[in-house]
């Protein structure tokens, strides 16, 4: 069974829908959500963490709707997101105590554990706290909550290299029992690039793409070549076409019918340069 | 019990102000309470300017879950109605807390100037006498919270003006009101205050059943929106 069941999720905003989103992660995986800024991605995981009514769709939580067990599904998720949600008056301490008070296996050791590692002051109010170590307080309070899900949105946002990466590194602990995933939403594609499992692409409210990473890289090829070489036939099969004083640059899908003529160079893309051509070509084609 | 949780978080977003609430309320209470002008209700000035501090104090939480903040709470397990029913309970506790400091102030008051009579409102007078006004005072500060508690539950999502006014004017009300009253000596509302004073324990049962079942009701909307 999936640990997250997403179905046909929608909700209408003036000036923006998102329409009929599904997915699943099945536990043990990391599903990076990603899309431009306005795409939807927080509206879904609001969705999702039932901070947003939906208008439609259904989301299940190992097996459990919100309906069926607010409490139980509010318990087994975590979530850290672009925006600081402790009251700001409290400090580190009473936010220790609630959550001891809240969740049976919160892990007190753990969360001081943090606490040092990351220097965060005990006393301070968190309203005096920079952005980098209002992050690192989210996330230690989300880790030490033995979770099933995980749901970052937009989390890293702001932290600096080093702290980045041991996030993506006790992400990856997180996960590592096969019962829990995570359900990251960012802009920042190299970071999903080192540790996603699943790739959802969303834009303008609406599924673009939703596959395995390694079967979204190898379902594309960056092409480059000559300003020469870019016949209109080539041109149809291309997509998000960049034309450079020295050539062009862009995508192909290789699910298509047809080879790439010679004298052009392919490599593997990035997820960034998937995301990127697919939304040029998007706009491209208003 | 999570309702008591939730009210224990309300405890701790406004612990700064609560410290306040018990060194500066107190002395201000106090000093009403040595009396000045009408010095025969002076006591009752101090219980009620103490309660309505308890009562400003119970609106505080609602000022400051503001949208970031919902994140926290909404995400705590618990459903929707406990967290309600805690801001209640935060609510109540207040109130009762300001009902007691108002007692403690205005004996202190009384002891420190002391006045030829303790308590003298029309008809009634005396420690007796006030003690059943002081219950009747505490059911409709019972009753003044509950519906500050409800209005807040209600708008909770509007813009801060009207979350401040939802937040402050019940207060404002119950003791600028209960001043007017006082001030207006034995005759006004004498006849409801005699009625109120035979039946003070009915009166302050169906306060609290009022507060009961207002807080179910705002429990209910709160699980609605969701």
């Amino acid at each position: 069974m999936d640990l997250l069941e997403v179905r046909g999720l929608s909700k209408r905003y003036k000036g923006f829908s998102l329409e009929d989103i599904s997915f699943s992660i099945p536990p043990g995986f990391i599903m990076g959500y990603i899309g431009q800024n306005g795409a939807g991605k927080t509206t879904t995981l609001n969705a999702i963490t039932h901070l947003t009514r939906a208008d439609r769709g259904e989301v299940f939580l190992d097996g459990r709707s919100f309906y069926e067990d607010p409490a139980g599904y509010r318990g087994e998720s975590g979530s850290v997101g672009d925006g600081f949600h402790f009251p700001v008056d409290m400090t580190q301490g009473d936010i220790k105590k609630i959550l001891k008070s809240f969740y049976p296996r919160f892990d007190g050791q753990q969360y001081e554990t943090y606490m040092e590692k990351w220097d965060l002051p005990k006393k301070m109010k968190l309203k005096k706290y920079s952005r980098g170590m209002k992050v690192k307080l989210m996330f230690a309070a989300a880790l030490s909550k033995d979770t099933k899900l995980l749901i970052l949105d937009e989390a890293t946002n702001g932290l600096d290299p080093v702290v980045r990466r041991e996030i993506l590194g006790l992400l990856q602990d997180y996960i590592a029992d096969g019962r829990k995933s995570v359900l990251f939403s960012t802009h920042i594609m190299e970071d999903l690039q080192n540790i996603a499992d699943y790739i959802f692409f969303i834009d303008q409210g609406k599924k673009i793409l939703f596959d395995t990473k390694d079967e979204l890289v190898d379902n594309f090829l960056l092409v480059k070549g000559g300003l020469e070489n870019l016949q209109p036939e080539l041109e149809r099969v291309l997509i998000g076409i960049e034309r450079k004083e020295y050539g062009f640059l862009a995508l192909y899908d290789t699910r298509r019918e047809g080879i790439l003529p010679a004298g052009l160079t392919v490599e593997k893309p990035s997820i960034d340069e998937i995301v990127v051509h697919i939304i040029d070509a998007k706009t491209k084609s208003f | 019990m999570r309702v008591f949780k939730y009210m224990m978080v309300d405890f701790l977003k406004v612990k700064k102000k609560l410290f306040i609430f018990l060194i500066l309320v107190p002395a201000f209470g106090a000093w009403m309470g040595m009396g000045k002008g009408n010095t025969e209700v002076s006591f009752v000035f101090a219980l009620s300017y103490c309660m309505f501090a308890g009562i400003i104090m119970a609106g505080l939480p609602y000022q400051y879950e503001k949208a970031e903040e919902n994140g926290f709470l909404y995400m705590l397990p618990g459903k929707t109605q406990e967290q309600v029913f805690g801001h209640f309970l935060f609510g109540f506790a207040c109130m009762l807390m300001g009902y007691l400091l108002g007692i403690l102030c205005g004996g202190i008051g009384f002891l420190l100037r002391p006045q030829e009579s303790f308590f003298s409102m029309g008809e009634l007078s005396g420690f007796s006498d006030f003690i059943h006004v002081s219950f009747l005072l505490l059911g409709a500060g019972l009753l003044v919270v509950t519906v500050q508690d409800l209005l807040c539950t209600i708008f909770q999502f509007e813009s801060v003006q009207v979350m401040n006014l939802m937040r402050i004017l019940p207060g404002f009300l119950f003791f600028f009101g209960g001043m007017i009253f006082m001030e207006g000596g034995a005759d006004r509302g004498m006849e409801a205050l005699t009625f109120l004073y035979r039946h003070s324990a009915m009166f302050f049962l169906a306060c609290v059943l009022i507060f009961l079942v207002v807080a179910y009701i705002g429990g209910r909307i709160a699980t609605g929106r969701e």
